[in-house]
């Protein structure tokens, strides 16, 4: 698999808070990639750090293929479009003349395209009036406009829909999913709106204290969170050999757990665990969602 | 560096304050200079462009910081250098362009109002280079303060502050330069006696680098009237030695400050 960028235990310490503990985490290429975790579990320093805000106290990531202490790594930045914490725009200009500043930033030969990209997060009827007359939401739209500047190949995105309306919320899903799909553009999106971030993510790191806990896609995901009866047996063979014959999906954990993916007639299946000496110890429904997820990951039951 | 350069040149254009300072200059020369002595007035000009420096570095480059815009540089592949350098030459080239609108305004109130100039040419040029070396000193500070410091205004107090200072070491050191080793006692006789604020050569010398090592100082002492005081013209002290030493000291100074500034910007964490 392609990746776009690649960490290997990366580290970095503010005077006593170790922001980032060992981060090892793989983006691929043409993913939306959601960072998921609490406040200050390191998600905004990993994203400065790939910018180059700061440097790393000890680890490395790649970028396109390319080491951070690499000289090459300034190109591989020309390749990104990055929003972090707030959008990175001047409030006494408009919209085009932010985006005309960004383009002369990128040296680009003219302003082609300027007008394609203010319509496309919907600002292309703002004309004269200044980013400080802007709603948050429309400030949000033009940081993604900026980074946009110069066609990049993956967008990082911190915590894009903070602040937000609905309105503006779903604006931006739809850009970013539009973004995606039409531009191949490989997108990391920081969050902790999990709802928000389940809509559009094909694939997941989930970041506690410094650290990825798991990366998983959205298959995977789905597979985990799926509605499912988890049944505690003295014999998951014999559990088994019953789902199979009443052709019921279903998995088996150990040989004592199994979990079965279909509505089943619960007393019928303890009559015939019963014939075959099979004890029933409890059968609990499960229907995980990122959210519960998350927290079944980090070990919590709520968060900041 | 030059892409940086372009665009935040475009930005000083779209900067509000960097045209009330123009503004303000013109302003300031038609209503100070005092014909005819214009070699002074350019090192008066060099006063209120050093209070005017720090503020403009201060606001331009703070609002890098404030509004997070210095990310987008970053995080597009510039290196630090890149953006350091193309601050500082922004910087020195509207510094510059105040110090030719104050010029320009004199030249033109002068046609105007019919005024005539006492002025040596040679003198005037030597001025007119020292002028454009402290400007390159006085920006280099302010750009240094500037890109250290994140706050707008943390950075003009510091500035400002910090002129000041320089100024009023230049003055002193100045006037205890200039102590006459003779004065006149207050007797009936009139006798010539020893001063006893005349310094020793070692003294004297340690207050020579003193000033070397201020070109701003040395402009705010220089802007002083001091045709009118003494009734004669003294041209600055510091160009009468064979090699005009100023001139190093500022180049040396102005690259040796942005050296390190350059290296203090790179380790600096952006939020």
């Amino acid at each position: 698999m392609d990746y776009v960028l690649t960490t290997n235990c990366l580290d970095k310490r503010y005077r006593n808070f170790q922001a980032l503990n060992g981060l090892t985490m793989h983006i691929p290429k043409g993913a939306i990639y959601g960072f998921v975790g609490k406040n200050g579990a390191g998600k905004t320093t990993l994203l400065r750090l790939v910018c180059g805000l700061q440097e790393p106290a000890s680890g490395s990531f790649t970028l396109y293929g390319i080491r951070n202490d690499e000289r090459d790594i300034v190109k591989a930045r020309r390749r990104i479009g990055a929003v972090v914490e707030t959008p990175s725009i001047y409030p006494d200009m408009t919209a085009g003349d932010n985006l005309k500043q960004q383009y002369l930033v990128l040296g680009l030969p003219s302003f082609e395209g300027l007008r394609d990209i203010l319509k496309l997060v919907g600002l292309g009827e703002t004309g004269k009036k200044k980013v400080k007359n802007f709603s948050l939401g429309m400030r949000q739209r033009l940081g993604i406009a900026i980074a946009l500047v110069g066609d990049p190949d993956f967008l990082i995105l911190d915590e894009p829909v903070n602040g937000l309306d609905p309105q503006g919320i779903v604006e931006v899903r739809e850009l970013i999913l539009r973004l995606n799909r039409e531009r191949q553009i490989t997108v990391l999106i920081s969050s902790h709106i999990l709802d928000e971030l389940a809509k559009i993510a094909t694939h997941y790191g989930f970041i506690d204290s410094g650290r990825i806990l798991k990366e998983v896609s959205k298959a995977e995901l789905e597979a985990a969170c799926r509605k499912c009866i988890h049944a505690e047996v003295t014999d998951t063979k014999v559990l088994a050999h019953i789902l199979h014959t009443a052709n019921v999906d279903h998995k088996i954990l150990s040989a004592t757990s199994a979990e079965i993916y279909a509505k089943v007639n619960i007393s019928k299946l303890a009559a015939e665990l019963a014939k075959e000496n099979c004890e029933i110890f409890s059968m609990q429904e499960k229907d995980e969602d990122l959210e519960s997820y998350f927290f079944s990951l980090v070990g919590g039951s709520s968060y900041e | 560096m030059s892409r940086i350069f372009f665009a935040e040149f475009r930005r000083l254009f779209h900067f509000r304050l960097y045209y009330i300072e123009c503004a303000a200059v013109v302003l300031f020369s038609v209503l100070y200079f005092k014909p005819p002595v214009i070699d002074s007035f350019l090192f008066y000009i060099m006063i209120v462009i050093g209070a005017f420096s720090a503020i403009c570095v201060s606001q331009f480059i703070g609002m890098e910081y404030s509004c997070g815009t210095i990310r987008n540089k970053l995080a597009t592949g510039h290196t630090r250098m890149e953006i350091y350098m193309a601050q500082l030459i922004l910087h020195i080239f509207a510094a510059v362009i105040l110090f030719h609108l104050s010029i320009s305004t004199i030249v033109i109130a002068g046609a105007i109002f019919n005024w005539t100039y006492y002025f040596s040419v040679q003198t005037l040029l030597a001025y007119y280079l020292a002028c454009m070396c402290t400007i390159i000193f006085i920006t280099a500070i302010s750009v240094f303060v500037a890109m250290q410091s994140s706050s707008n205004l943390s950075s003009l107090v510091i500035l400002l502050v910090l002129y000041v200072g320089l100024n009023m070491m230049g003055t002193n050191v100045h006037s205890a330069l200039r102590e006459q080793e003779m004065r006149m006692t207050d007797t009936p006789q009139m006798e010539n006696s020893l001063d006893e604020h005349y310094m020793d050569a070692r003294t004297r010398m340690g207050f020579e680098y003193l000033l070397l090592i201020n070109p701003y100082g040395q402009a705010a002492y220089e802007s002083m009237p001091v045709f009118e005081s003494h009734g004669e013209y003294l041209p600055m002290q510091i160009l009468k030695n064979p090699f005009p030493k100023i001139f190093l000291f500022s180049a040396v100074e102005s690259i040796g400050i942005t050296a390190a500034g350059i290296l203090s910007f790179r380790k600096k964490a952006i939020k």
